[in-house]
């Protein structure tokens, strides 16, 4: 059994990004691009070389949504 | 061939905003991994959130928009949960993949709007967990997934 996690501190993402998009470098999680939507930090990553990024949408908290769906 | 799925994780530290309720919340542990969306030529990664409350794997459309997916016009369901009792999803076929084992699979998702208000891809028991057996050690942060 392989350990894994996410090394991304969500809280520090959250300060300094909440309300935008970012692409990562998905091996170290670095930041390489920000942007009001998906498509312009995909657009930016591309530009510095990151041909398949790790995009999230950074919101203040999480609290607020319960993703849970009902039949 | 398949690379083998067997990994163990700790949940993942996300902020949360204190509430009369639970004045003392400012974080939460969420059980996340980090996948793969693939469509046509495109792709990207995002951070997928296990839900076992969901019964589909929903895409928000703002993960399918530059996916390039088509999804206005696929076959469409409605689902009550977020937020509302009649929401509007729509059916694609994907490829995903679950990078901590670089496995990858076919699966149906729902593409909604709906979702849009949530941060993450929710990975339900349609497209994630009739793929995959998880356990969950909430008390402990802690999750595995594995398929034999």
């Amino acid at each position: 059994m392989k350990p894994y996690e996410i090394k991304l501190d969500f809280v520090k993402l959250a300060k300094n990004f909440a309300g935008r998009w970012v692409a990562l470098n998905p091996d170290t999680y670095e930041v390489v691009s920000s942007g009001a939507s998906a498509q312009e930090v995909l657009d930016k990553a591309a530009q510095v070389g990151i041909s398949e990024p790790l995009i999230a949408d950074v919101v203040r908290d999480y609290g607020a949504y319960v993703p849970c769906v009902a039949p | 061939m398949r690379s083998a799925v067997d990994f163990h994780s700790r949940y993942t530290r996300v902020k949360d905003r204190p509430s009369d309720a639970f004045p003392e919340q400012t974080e939460l542990w969420s059980p996340i991994v980090q996948i793969i969306l693939r469509h046509d030529k495109k792709h990207f990664g995002a951070f997928g959130l296990l839900d076992t409350g969901s019964n589909w794997t929903i895409i928000g459309s703002k993960y399918a928009d530059p996916l390039g997916m088509d999804w206005r016009r696929a076959p469409s369901m409605t689902f009550a949960g977020i937020g509302n009792a009649k929401n509007v999803g729509y059916a694609m076929d994907v490829k995903l993949v679950l990078v901590p084992c670089n496995y990858a699979w076919d699966a149906r998702v729902i593409v909604s709007e709906a979702a849009d208000p949530f941060p993450m891809i929710l990975l339900g028991h349609l497209g994630f967990f009739d793929h995959f057996d998880a356990t969950f050690q909430t008390r402990l942060q802690h999750f595995h997934v594995h398929r034999k």
